[in-house]
């Protein structure tokens, strides 16, 4: 009778560590996707920045009453290169200043609209082009991003997971959120009109 | 000219007619002649009579459905003959008369069968019986659209339905595979061992229906923004009847729709032309019209899902596109194709072969427990054991052999994405 009760007991432990041990195996395969998705975003966030000084310098030939604003950009393009993340809180900084950038570009992209020399030059289209399909990428680099995050997130912030993430050292990542700007709602033409 | 008039509805009803009397009297033959054939005995002369009713009876049995196919097949050419009636832009190619041209158009720059199993939309498959193929040009999208069955090495069918593939302008990253949902544990064994994985995606409503796959996160989710996940979930709507699933891969979009048949269901046989005819070229109009309804619900004319240049695609695709040539004959003259005929057929001799094993397996290990218990006479002792081992190692071979059989043909029905190795 003895024996039985220990070999239960036993099997329960055994069965208890293993579910632990799997939970924790979760955790940071999710922690590594975070950080798969995170090198994808600094990837494509890389390809923005190194197309902003072509940009700056072909808006500003033209562009003399929007010095302010380029000016702005550059600082905020270096300010966004010298921010490598690696801590949640250190991603939390570059994205509000990538969302900023983002912000202050697509403004230079509409100011530039009121410039038809700007308008009909062919490297500057060839630049706006490029722009929006390193932006299409961005944003769904981000999606990864998020859709990884979420999943950690979930899984450090229930019992018992909130204490194996303490003991591992794994914490919440901040989600990389769209500009304001960007978020202008969806109208049913728009999603299911005719080709853009 | 409408399809319904381009078809003379007198002679449809005429061949209708002929083929029910046909059918029916196939039947009654089978009906009649395999008992006569079994009771008739007693001379020679009547023993002749009754092997030849006999014999009449299994043509009977064999006739029949073969008849109503026959019929069914007829009708199918004519009426997709008639729907395309008036529409330029669309070539139909009756696969069973056009042999060179159906694999002329299976093998494409708008369709490539290897595709779709290089591209984990359908199993493995070895050849494909086509029947009737739709190829054309959908707002500048070339384009063809199948209706077939995909054979195995060991010849049984694997899929029946009808594959879709469009040649986009430009090519997308990777490979994305939108799949449907088969729940928690499902989805979890659709993709075991595969190369690709799974792409979670924000839309608990587009989540509840479909599954994405994919060999590249960041480029399945430039194919999938919000805005095509909201055209996928409109062309789930169109499809209703016939659940689609679709891949992005290179420069193809392909998608399958298992299940769906364009010919008019045989018990159609039993009721006049009139009262269905005008329904059946309803459907196939709508079939006819599908590719142009896809092209514009997912808006494929465009270039490039954010416009201007063609996208370069991220990384190289994950999947071998390699897509050596696929042997292919004509399906409409086959009747027995469905999943019951390959569960007895792949299945069913594992099964008779563990039956075997079990019985001769049994008896050893009794006849082993026998001799522990009584002992055998010193004469027939390694008569005996001799016998016994024998039946014991027959018994493990053949049931362990059975259930790898069985457990190979559970582990890959179905499950088209085990195909995707990684490389």
């Amino acid at each position: 009778m003895n024996i039985g009760t220990g070999g239960a007991e036993i099997v329960l432990s055994a069965a208890a560590l293993a579910a632990l041990y799997f939970w924790y195996v979760s955790i940071i395969t999710r922690r590594n996707k975070v950080r798969e998705a995170l090198s994808s975003v600094d990837v494509h966030l890389n390809q923005r920045h190194d197309l902003i000084p072509n940009i700056v310098a072909l808006a500003g030939r033209y562009m003399d009453h929007e010095r302010a604003l380029l000016t702005e950009v550059t600082r905020l393009r270096e300010q966004a290169r010298t921010t490598a993340p690696t801590t949640p809180e250190e991603a939390g900084k570059r994205f509000a200043i990538e969302s900023e950038l983002g912000q202050r570009v697509g403004q230079l992209m509409v100011s530039m609209e009121a410039y038809p020399q700007l308008k009909a030059d062919q490297p500057v289209m060839e630049a706006q082009r490029t722009w929006t399909e390193i932006e299409a990428q961005i944003t769904a680099a981000r999606r990864f991003y998020n859709a990884a995050v979420n999943q950690l997130n979930n899984a450090i912030q229930v019992f018992p997971g909130s204490i194996i993430a303490a003991i591992a050292g794994v914490t919440p990542m901040p989600f990389f959120e769209a500009p304001a700007d960007a978020r202008v709602a969806p109208t049913v033409a728009g999603i299911l009109g005719p080709a853009q | 000219m409408t399809a319904a008039a381009a078809a003379d509805i007198a002679v449809l009803e005429r061949q209708r007619r002929l083929s029910l009397r046909a059918a029916t009297i196939a039947v009654m033959v089978a009906t009649v002649g395999c008992p006569a054939g079994m009771t008739l005995g007693g001379s020679d002369t009547f023993g002749a009579i009754g092997g030849f009713c006999q014999m009449a009876g299994i043509v009977g049995i064999i006739a029949a459905p073969w008849i109503v196919r026959a019929w069914q097949s007829s009708m199918q050419r004519r009426m997709i003959a008639a729907a395309v009636v008036g529409r330029p832009e669309i070539h139909h190619i009756d696969a069973e008369r056009e042999q060179a041209a159906s694999a002329q158009a299976l093998a494409s720059d708008a369709f490539t069968l290897g595709a779709f199993r290089d591209s984990g939309l359908v199993e493995s498959f070895e050849s494909a019986s086509v029947s009737h193929i739709l190829a054309g040009d959908a707002q500048g999208v070339p384009f063809a659209i199948a209706e077939l069955r995909l054979l195995n090495a060991k010849g049984y069918s694997i899929f029946g339905g009808v594959l879709a593939s469009f040649r986009l302008a430009s090519p997308r990253p990777g490979l994305t595979i939108v799949a449907r949902d088969r729940g928690l544990l499902g989805n979890l064994l659709a993709h075991a061992g595969s190369a690709v994985e799974k792409l979670p995606l924000e839309d608990p409503t587009f989540e509840g229906v479909f599954e994405v796959y994919g060999t590249d996160q960041v480029g399945g989710r430039v194919i999938l923004t919000t805005t095509m996940l909201e055209r996928l979930k409109a062309l789930d709507e169109l499809t209703r009847a016939h659940g689609f699933a679709c891949a992005f891969h290179e420069q193809h979009l392909l998608i399958t729709f298992r299940g769906m048949s364009w010919q008019c269901p045989s018990k159609r046989i039993l009721e006049p032309v009139g009262t269905w005819l005008d329904a059946y070229v309803q459907n196939l109009a709508g079939i006819v019209d599908l590719p142009v309804d896809i092209v514009h619900t997912l808006n494929l004319a465009a270039p490039s899902p954010v416009g201007g240049t063609p996208f370069a695609p991220v990384v190289a695709p994950a999947i071998a596109a390699v897509h050596p040539s696929i042997p292919i004959d004509n399906s409409s003259g086959q009747v027995f194709t469905s999943t019951l005929w390959r569960i007895i057929g792949e299945g069913g001799m594992p099964l008779v072969n563990m039956a075997s094993g079990a019985l001769f397996g049994g008896i050893a290990l009794f006849g082993m427990w026998y001799g522990i218990k009584q002992g055998y006479s010193e004469n027939l002792f390694w008569y005996f054991w001799g016998l016994i081992a024998t039946g014991l190692v027959y018994g493990a071979v053949t049931v362990s052999g059975s259930l790898r059989e069985l457990a190979r043909l559970a582990w890959g029905w179905d499950a088209p994405l085990r195909n995707l190795k990684r490389q």
